[in-house]
């Protein structure tokens, strides 16, 4: 019998399948659909100091096995977030990660205080290191490692729950990116977030998107997913999570092979919100049929 | 709201006019669920990944023996991929989902739908349970375009139509019908529903304010939104609220009072 489950530092999970943040929610909605205890984790939605209205429509166009977003980051913020959306998670079984954004170090810093405090429910911080840093002129924190390795120690100060970056793969290299993020003592890094890109509507010769650019993810993005996880897991000893394009089972056994530790599955869940269980049944039947014993076992 | 994931037979799929088709699903749980002006949202390309995502669809009728049907225009990729499912294969449909219209006393209503719009003006008439006298308006481009007469008529409904180009009833817009009703009965109905484009809705809301003042006027609208997941997970779906905050068509919707949106 295959052992699904893996270790991320203190963290343990009962198998690789997390639900990618901004993909499930707050969690609870799902709770029809498929049986959260089942999950090895869910990440969700990213939170705020303050709420955020989110970006005005549209916020999504469909593209070739892909989807393009420009939600804006709308969430009820770190308030309600604790008071209402948490509580409704209790009675379940699967680890909570809480994914996090700010503007400045500091604000990251803050959130993390807020939610080590509720380090009952939630067993993990994921850190969204892709937001633009209004203090620096719009560029993304994470294209800048002196920035992120401020957060991740300022993050590390404050508390004990492991500490996930997770990180954007509209850089360059991500070598000295993932190296910096182990150095100041991240417990795992999630690759990727969104790829930037674009769509225009060509009879009102304007951009679809108000702000030009979204944030492309599904499908047609694996390949590209899979090449960051195979860099960033040949860089550094810490954990990988893989995110990007995840569908089937067979993409997940990829992103093992890869390097990955765990998976995250996102825009699956919209067109299949079975998706995530579904894949946790093809990894253990595939395992059993190859005679892998451990997920870490697939890796190349 | 309870609702299912399930991998549906097609019972019928009938093409109605060019571009209008009737599909009807043998899906129990979601009939058994559903309330007028909830909708479902359906897979279009079986296990492949184009088009990616579900498309919408309002829930048309529901009918004994545990069957549901839809109404839908083809005007894109993903209704196009639909219209060439047959009978008998499997469609994988999520529903019921949203809000659902509030259900009003016969006497007092007025259902106005636009273009494809009547869809679930159908479900919502059945579940009024009509008497004679209940009034329905019914707006389309052209002749071409006109269904579900025959369903309120069976109704009994007494059902008024105007197309834009006067190739069936009245020449000109539904607002016309509309106007004419509020001015001829003085014993007004005080409840109304539409459905259909955002701009005739617009106009709908602005003629009953109008006439009836803010006060009196009691519009339930129903609005459309571009949607990702139609469960409330990706926040795709927004349409902005008068006091300024968005509210999600999927979850907070697709029924909304008129007077919370910003009929912009
Ligand atoms: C709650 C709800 C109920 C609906 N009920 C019905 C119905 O009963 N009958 C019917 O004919 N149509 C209905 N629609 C509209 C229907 O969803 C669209 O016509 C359909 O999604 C178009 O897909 P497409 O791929 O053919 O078009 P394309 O234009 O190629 O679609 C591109 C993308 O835009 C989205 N999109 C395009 N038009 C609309 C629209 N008007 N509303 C929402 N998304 C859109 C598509 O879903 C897709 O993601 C409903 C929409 C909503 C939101
Ligand atoms: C609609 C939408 C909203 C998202 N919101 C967030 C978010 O709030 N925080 C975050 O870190 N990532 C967010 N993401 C990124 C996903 O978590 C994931 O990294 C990305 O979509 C790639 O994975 P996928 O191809 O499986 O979707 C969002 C993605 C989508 C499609
Ligand atoms: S469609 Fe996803 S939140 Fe409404």
């Amino acid at each position: 019998m295959p052992d699904l489950s893996i270790k991320i530092s203190s963290l343990y999970l009962k198998n690789p399948v997390i639900l990618a943040s901004g993909t499930c929610g707050y969690g609870i909605e799902l709770k029809d659909l498929i049986d959260l205890n089942s999950l090895g984790g869910l990440c969700l939605k990213g939170i705020s100091l303050k709420p955020r209205p989110g970006n005005p429509p549209p916020r999504i166009h469909e593209t070739a096995s892909g989807l393009l977003n420009s939600i804006g980051l709308e969430n009820v913020g770190i308030d309600r977030f604790i008071s209402e959306k948490l509580p409704l998670l209790k009675d379940y079984d699967t680890c909570i990660i809480a994914n996090i954004l700010g503007d400045s170090a500091q604000q990251y810093i803050e959130l993390a205080q807020r939610l080590d405090a509720h380090h009952d429910q939630i067993k993990a911080i994921e850190l969204n290191l892709s937001c633009p840093n209004v203090k620096c002129g719009g560029i993304a924190f994470g294209t800048d490692p002196k920035l992120i390795s401020q957060i991740i120690t300022g993050v590390k100060k404050v508390t004990n729950l492991p500490v996930i970056a997770k990180l954007s793969p509209n850089v360059q290299d991500i070598v000295p990116i993932a190296t910096a993020c182990e150095e100041s003592g991240a417990d795992a890094i999630s690759l990727i977030n969104t790829l930037l890109g674009t769509a225009i509507d060509i009879f009102r010769k304007k951009p679809v998107f108000n702000n030009i650019f979204a944030g492309l993810s599904g499908p047609a993005i694996k390949p590209v997913a899979l090449r960051f996880v195979w860099q960033a897991s040949h860089a550094v000893k810490i954990p990988i999570i893989g995110i990007g394009g995840i569908s089937k089972w067979e993409d997940a056994i990829e992103f093992f092979m890869a390097g990955a530790t765990a998976i995250q599955i996102g825009t699956a869940n919209f067109f299949n919100p079975s998706a995530s269980v579904q894949i946790i049944q093809g990894i253990k039947g595939f395992m059993r049929k190859m005679g892998y014993k451990k997920i870490e076992d697939m890796r190349i | 709201m309870e609702h299912f994931d399930v991998n549906a037979l097609i019972s019928s799929h009938i093409q109605l006019s060019q571009d209008i088709f009737l599909l009807q699903i043998h899906a129990p749980y979601i009939a058994f669920a559903a309330k007028p002006g909830q909708f479902c949202m359906i897979k279009v390309s079986g296990d492949a990944n184009d088009p990616l995502l579900r498309r919408p669809l309002s829930i048309h009728r529901v009918h004994d023996g545990g069957f549901v049907s839809f109404l839908y225009k083809v005007i894109g990729k993903g209704t196009k991929c639909l219209s060439e499912y047959k009978a008998g294969e499997k469609l994988n449909v999520l529903g019921p989902l949203g809000n659902h219209f509030a259900i009003r006393p016969a006497e007092k209503v007025i259902i106005i739908g636009g273009g494809i719009g009547v869809a679930p003006l159908v479900f919502l008439a059945e579940r009024i349970a009509f008497k004679h006298g209940t009034t329905v308006l019914l707006g389309f481009r052209n002749r071409e375009d006109v269904c579900c007469v025959e369903d309120f008529e069976k109704l009994a409904a007494r059902t008024l139509i105007a197309t834009e180009d006067g190739s069936l009833g009245h020449k000109g817009l539904i607002t016309d019908l509309l106007r004419e009703e509020i001015m001829h009965n003085p014993d007004l109905p005080k409840y109304f529903y539409t459905c259909g484009p955002f701009g005739m809705q617009k106009a709908i809301n602005n003629l009953i304010i109008e006439e009836l003042g803010e006060k009196k006027a009691h519009l339930e609208v129903s609005l459309e939104a571009r949607m990702a997941c139609g469960i409330g997970v990706c926040m795709s779906c927004v349409t902005q609220a008068r006091d300024g905050d968005y509210l999600h068509v999927c979850k907070d919707g697709p029924v909304f009072n008129a007077k919370k949106i910003l009929w912009k």
